[in-house]
């Protein structure tokens, strides 16, 4: 008997839009000691499976039919007060952000503590007790003392760590994990993640992994369960499932994915279409609409899970004949030569913020947000810029086009320097200086329709009548795919991708020279992410503009860039030619970072794949950085020299070029350009 | 929104209207004639009843709107005028002059209206036009402060940033971005600020620094009710009322108003009347409850 038995689970919520079903007739099992991973997009029903199981369910949501079995115990039948007593001692859940999970104005002891004697029956200095060794447990340095921190004292990973410690109080037999490392940095994703799976195997609890992260799934879930608008269409062995997925959906999935080994040439394999609404579900199989293999019956009746130990839904199943999704790789992207003009060309840029105590005679003291980046853009390239959130390379994105400018240092573009220009003179060079935000729902004035979002920064730049701005946003919507009938329409009627090709629109409409892209696809859905991927790729082919691309996802950069600069607390460590980058990082940050990413591949060979974590320890504060190198603190090579001695990047020509006093390896594979 | 909250609604507006443009459609008598019924409770001659000097005093609350309506809603369009551009100023200002504005700003807030309103009494003479000025100045500072903290948020938001990118002006962005996206709040505000307009010109009035004697007025009918009041209830309690309903009726529509101007809601105006229009010219004129 399985330690959570899930079958025929169905949840209906009544919204002021009508009654969904976020999920609708789910079966799963999970056994003590082992790893379910659920993995879906947004609206998947994913998370609300997982709110189920611990009844913590919005307003208006109620379990309609299904029954969920925990040790043999009914929990559907189960009141109100019972199911609180489950809750944190047999049931725990961990949330995506720990830092609203936490109550910020009490100490992590006290909430600690709280968790304990809520179902254990003891002393406040048991519960300390309990408190700290727990804390020990999840590898917090110093438990002892942490405990009369407040949340906001400690970093996200430290956070996170907390909040499973809030889950283990009480040794619980499943733990919910809930996206728990969607919003922290790889680096500490994978401690964390590792974290768990140690934790699984040392108190032999069952887990429920929830994500969107495929490769999450790959590295660290022993069975996978794929949800499609909410239902499981596919679950099996998470080796079976990569090897050989068998739903055409978790097929497709796979082959959206930019993954390490993927030639740059290539256009990415897309699936059409958004992920459907529960509002309006079709009626027989959810992803047909998106299916190029759908046929009459997948329209008109909804398959079954079938197919022994590698459960699918599916009339129509991926098998060995050869056919995959058809949509792949239809086209190639022209190998073009880029021109080696320097287009933008930073010179030891700097950016100091200041940061202002409470205090009223405390020292003022500074943010050094980018410290001394010295950079060619080339024109016609794309150069991809990577490193964990705090490392600069927003800041260094803003001040390319102008929102921030440098402390020290300068930025020029086509010969000039932009600061040192005049007001007017600045503004009229900015139509050659576009940016693209993460978050495109709040980059798009609600008030505006799209074609008065998409014609605004010629308005604003004065260029064209009237009548040519009408037709310059005809041709843009049309050059980003999207219908006509767009034009009249307001940002919040489109899905998450559509707004993104608006954005994208908007920051085409002056026809710039440079774009500045901060996390593109980061806010959008695995199978939406490479739409809109190759949608950049083919502008750039058509209208010839320079990206620079910042991004905390490498793999999603190799594919897309020429050249990738390596950014650490401020710096600039490394850069070269995304090949080399990527396949002999010449930097011990870069090379732990590759570490750090779960790779698909690694599920079909777990033996083999030495899971490592990849980085040790967090990113320092940049008020007071470490002296010399700042990665010294949490490099395996420091020696002396790298705390004394500030390492200087090199650019010589464009070549592979690494500031380091003990790089990885010496050998140039190939030069940029 | 129901179809039974709209026509209640739009009653409600209309009997506004009339109020303002022609109360002798709604009351025939005159408000000011005196007559031998003296303090006569409500009756079906008199529906509110009479007051000391025989007048009646339906058409006294009647006639009685107009002052206080327009010393509300006049006086509070000048403070969300002035109040708006001054926030809207120390928002998008530089970091001093943004602190010479709102420091100036606190100092107005300050002040009490009795004592703007003495002041304007005094140079300017009692009246309406006193009134208007008065709710005019006392409320700016309000929605001056609300404005600029909500224009210090809204300037980090990324669409602003946005515009900024592609060149546009702070004189154009505030106009094309901050403006249009501050009107709900404005509204939101606007809206119980009038409410409180007509509560602080029936005190004015009450207090005897409004209209003239003998021209009726919510603030000054009720004041000279209230001597009155363990004998002839009437006096006091209906204008008390009609002020009631008025503060209700200006919070009902600021509600609604906001939600009709919010994009995502869906409604457009343009395309509501549209629709009305259709179908009333399909079904006749009777099943305008229906359409609505």
């Amino acid at each position: 008997m399985s330690l959570l038995e899930v079958t025929g689970l169905r949840t209906e919520i009544d919204t002021p839009q009508g009654r969904i079903r976020p999920v609708d007739g789910v079966s799963f099992s999970v056994d003590a000691g082992e790893t379910l991973g659920v993995v879906g997009e947004s609206g998947s029903g994913k998370t609300m499976t997982g709110m189920s199981i611990m009844r913590l369910l919005p307003p208006g949501g109620s379990i309609a039919a299904g029954s969920i079995r925990l040790d043999g115990h009914e929990l559907t039948s189960l009141d109100e007060p019972a199911m609180r007593r489950l809750r944190g001692s047999e049931l725990a859940m961990i949330f995506q952000d720990p830092m609203t999970s936490l109550n910020p104005v009490r100490t992590i002891g006290s909430q600690l503590r709280e968790a304990y004697r809520i179902h254990v029956d003891g002393s406040r200095a048991a519960a300390t007790a309990r408190a700290t060794e727990v804390l020990g447990l999840v590898g917090m340095p110093r438990p002892r003392e942490r405990l009369d921190d407040y949340p906001h004292q400690l970093s996200g990973g430290m956070r996170q760590r907390v909040m499973i410690a809030l889950g283990l109080m009480c040794e619980p037999k499943l733990l919910i994990a809930d996206e728990p490392t969607t919003a922290l940095d790889v680096s500490i994703q994978a401690q964390i993640l590792t974290l768990i799976d140690d934790l699984k195997a040392q108190l032999s609890m069952g887990v429920l992994l929830i994500t969107h992260d495929m490769g999450v799934i790959a590295e660290y879930a022993d069975r996978v369960a794929v949800m499609y608008g909410g239902q499981v269409v596919e679950q099996s062995g998470v080796r079976e499932l990569f090897e050989a997925p068998r739903h055409r959906y978790t097929e497709a999935l796979l082959a959206a994915m930019p993954t390490l080994e993927l030639d740059r040439n290539a256009e990415l394999a897309t699936i059409p279409g958004s992920p459907p609404k529960l509002t309006d579900l079709v009626p027989g199989c959810r992803f047909a609409p998106r299916c190029a293999f759908a046929q009459d019956d997948c329209r008109r009746t909804d398959p079954a899970l079938t197919g022994g130990g590698h459960l699918h839904a599916c009339f129509h199943p991926a098998d060995d004949s050869g056919s995959t999704m058809a949509v792949k790789a239809s086209r190639t992207f022209a190998k073009e030569p880029r021109g080696a003009d320097a287009l933008v060309q930073l010179f030891d840029v700097h950016k100091r913020f200041k940061v202002r105590s409470k205090r009223p005679f405390a020292a003022k003291r500074a943010v050094q947000a980018v410290s001394g980046v010295t950079l060619t853009i080339a024109a016609g390239e794309t150069l991809g810029i990577v490193g964990e959130s705090g490392c600069g390379k927003t800041t260094l994105g803003r001040m390319l086009v102008g929102l921030e400018r440098p402390t020290n240092g300068s930025v020029s573009f086509d010969g000039r320097d932009l600061s040192a220009q005049t007001r007017t003179g600045f503004r009229k060079r900015r139509r050659d200086l576009q940016m693209m935000f993460q978050d495109s729902a709040a980059a798009l004035d609600p008030r505006m329709t799209v074609a008065a979002l998409i014609a605004e920064p010629l308005v604003a730049q004065g260029v064209g009548t009237r009548r040519e701005r009408r037709r310059a946003v005809r041709e843009l919507l049309a050059a980003v795919g999207l219908p006509l009938e767009a034009a009249e329409r307001y940002p919040h009627e489109f899905s998450g991708g559509q707004r993104q090709r608006i954005a994208m629109a908007r920051a085409l409409a002056l026809r710039p020279k440079v774009i500045v892209a901060d996390e593109p696809v980061s806010a959008l859905d695995v199978s939406v992410q490479a739409q809109i991927l190759n949608l950049m790729r083919s502008l750039q082919e058509r209208y010839g503009q320079t990206y620079v691309v910042i991004s905390h996802d490498l793999s999603l950069l190799k594919y897309l860039a020429d050249r990738i600069g390596v950014m650490y607390l401020g710096r600039l460590v490394e850069l070269g030619a995304g090949e080399d980058v990527y396949n002999a990082p010449r930097h011990p940050y870069t090379a732990g970072l590759i570490e750090a990413i779960p790779a698909p591949e690694s599920a079909k060979n777990r033996a083999a794949a030495t899971r490592s974590t990849g980085l040790g320890g967090e990113l320092p504060s940049a008020i007071d950085p470490p002296s010399g190198c700042h990665f010294r603190t949490r490099c395996p090579l420091a020696t002396e020299r790298c705390a004394a001695e500030i390492p200087v990047l090199q650019p010589s020509e464009g070549l592979h070029a690494v500031a380091c006093h003990h790089p990885l390896t010496t050998q140039v594979l190939t030069p940029a350009r | 929104m129901s179809r039974v909250k709209w026509v209640a609604l739009s009653l409600a507006i209309l009997v506004v209207l009339l109020l303002l443009i022609a109360p002798g459609a709604l009351a025939h008598v005159d408000p000011v004639a005196t007559g031998d019924a003296h303090l006569q409770g409500p009756s079906g001659s008199h529906l509110f009843g009479t007051d000391l000097l025989g007048r009646d005093v339906f058409s006294r609350t009647v006639y009685g709107a107009r002052p206080v309506l327009i010393a509300s809603f006049l006086g509070v369009l000048l403070a969300t005028a002035a109040g708006v551009a001054i926030g809207v100023l120390g928002g998008v200002a530089p970091r001093r002059l943004n602190a010479v504005v709102m420091r100036m700003v606190d100092v107005f807030l300050a002040l009490p209206v009795l004592l703007i309103a003495l002041i304007l009494i005094a140079t300017a003479g009692s009246g309406v036009r006193s009134i208007v000025l008065a709710i005019g100045i006392a409320f700016t500072p309000g929605f001056a402060r609300v404005v600029e903290s909500s224009v210090r948020r809204l300037r980090t938001a990324e669409y602003v940033e946005a515009a900024r990118v592609f060149g546009s002006t702070t004189l154009r962005t505030s106009w094309r971005h901050l403006l249009p996206n501050l009107l709900t709040e404005v509204v939101v505000l606007g809206s119980s600020a009038i409410g409180w307009g007509v509560l602080t010109a029936t005190t004015l009035s009450f207090l005897g620094l409004g209209v003239r004697l003998p021209a009726p007025d919510w603030g000054s009918d009720l004041a000279a009710g209230a001597t009155n009041l363990a004998d002839a209830w009437w006096l006091s309690t209906f204008p008390g009322l009609a002020i009631m309903a008025t503060i209700l009726l200006a919070n009902f529509s600021g509600d609604h108003l906001m939600r009709v101007l919010d994009p995502r809601a869906g409604i457009r105006l343009g395309r509501s009347f549209r629709t009305l229009a259709t179908h009333l010219s399909r079904h006749g004129g009777d099943t305008a409850y229906e359409s609505a």
